[in-house]
């Protein structure tokens, strides 16, 4: 990603720790919503069985 | 007579394009009708914080420091994040979870459509943004306002302005972007996916449990969604208890209305010309638009990928209503799918996915601030 111009300078200056930071934040928030919403999606599904009518 | 020409004097070049800002916001609120509640007040704000001197926030006249009625506003409804968070229990007595319900799996295509806040994060990053302030842009991708607010006013706050600006903007333009993206990773046949009709009938009880389920669950799991989460279940248990409609239509009505002025013309403390004019705001907005484009994405994604192992196929474009702009997401997604062919009727799975993206969207705004705790 990082690409240096013929001046030399870079044109992205990645701050790698930050980037390993929003990796790991990608990770834990992607899991996190989907423990969260898997759970529910476990509660709802027991119960719409339990108390609702197929019509 | 020179005092009657000072304001005119001393504005800068800044603060005129700023009031264009302004105007422009209020043409794109009335004529376009783009997110009216919001940029009609902020755009009349942003006007009223540019005029040099104007007395509406906080400036050093004559030596003498005074407070403005915008900051003496944006330091007690939205610093201490009270109007975001009471837009949510209008935002919950709103939303009926129906369509959810009847079909549960959806929960999860909510879940998969809040890709974009992350990858989002990562390009803020890559662009030079520290991680604080990426976590704040890429919360635009909740596609939901209040959410975007509270997230950024504790993790960016100088950042609120264009933000806000972005995640209202983006907002409105979902029936722009949403088939562009969709288009691009689905295939006709794809698309033409009819979806069979469930008739179930979701009692009252059920109804009832939900929200004080979701509370529980985002209570052990991400408890820093609370505040989020508690508010907009606590407003649907106003809806569905069915012995509170006096409370559940003042929340839905009156309570919404009240604070979405206050919130839009108090949030235009942050654009003025020093906060708002830079390279910042430019990415920001390009970020937001990076983010739109990959909830959607991420949506349409998880449903193909789910579809490998269903045996009754599920329209991949659902997926991308799993992003929190309710309704508008699913209005897209059903005309897109009546495009294709005439009689293909998925609106309420679209809607189902779309609550289901309120629900993901607030705790993906929780667990950010949860990680930086």
């Amino acid at each position: 990603m990082i690409y240096e111009e013929e001046s030399g300078e870079k044109m992205f200056d990645i701050d790698y720790k930050a980037f390993q930071q929003g990796l790991e934040l990608m990770g834990y928030g992607m899991l996190g919503i989907f423990i969260v919403l898997g759970i529910l999606f476990l509660a709802c599904t027991g119960l719409v069985k339990w108390f609702s009518e197929k019509n | 007579m020179s005092t009657f020409f000072t304001g005119l004097l001393s504005i800068s070049l800044g603060q005129i394009v700023m009031m264009a800002i302004g105007g422009t916001l209020i043409y794109l609120g009335i004529k376009k009708k783009y997110e009216p509640t919001l940029l009609v007040p902020m755009g009349l704000g942003t006007l009223l914080v540019n005029f040099p001197q104007s007395g509406l926030v906080s400036q050093i006249v004559n030596n003498q420091e005074q407070e403005g009625i915008l900051n003496v506003l944006f330091d007690f409804g939205i610093a201490t994040e009270l109007f975001p968070l009471l837009i949510f229990i209008g935002i919950g007595a709103m939303i009926d979870f129906g369509p959810l319900l009847q079909n549960p799996i959806l929960l999860l295509y909510g879940a998969s459509a809040q890709f974009g806040i992350f990858f989002t994060i990562l390009v803020a990053v890559i662009f030079g943004f520290d991680i604080l302030e990426a976590a704040s842009i890429g919360i635009i991708g909740a596609a939901d306002g209040p959410t975007s607010i509270f997230v950024a006013l504790q993790l960016a706050p100088h950042l609120l302005g264009p933000i806000t600006v972005a995640a209202y903007s983006y907002m409105a333009l979902v029936p722009i972007i949403q088939p562009i993206a969709i288009r691009a990773v689905t295939t006709r046949k794809e698309r033409l996916i009819r979806m069979p009709y469930t008739s179930i009938t979701i009692s009252k009880k059920v109804r009832i449990l939900f929200p004080i389920i979701v509370i529980i669950v985002a209570g052990f799991i991400a408890p820093v969604s609370l505040p989020l989460v508690g508010f907009l279940m606590f407003g649907n248990l106003l809806r569905e208890c069915g012995v509170l409609d006096r409370l559940s239509h003042t929340a839905q009505n009156e309570l919404v209305n009240i604070i979405s002025i206050l919130l839009g013309l108090t949030i235009s403390v942050k654009m003025t010309a020093e906060l708002f004019l830079n390279l910042d705001t430019l990415l920001i907005i390009g970020f937001g638009l990076i983010a739109f484009i990959m909830d959607t994405v991420g949506g349409v994604l998880f449903a193909k990928f789910i579809n490998l192992f269903r045996k009754e196929k599920i329209n991949p474009m659902i997926g991308a209503a799993g992003i929190s702009a309710f309704p508008m997401s699913a209005r897209v997604i059903q005309k897109m799918a009546q495009e294709e062919d005439k009689e293909n009727f998925v609106l309420m799975y679209a809607a189902g996915a779309n609550v289901s993206g309120q629900i993901a969207s607030v705790i993906a705004g929780g667990l950010l601030l949860g990680y930086f705790a």
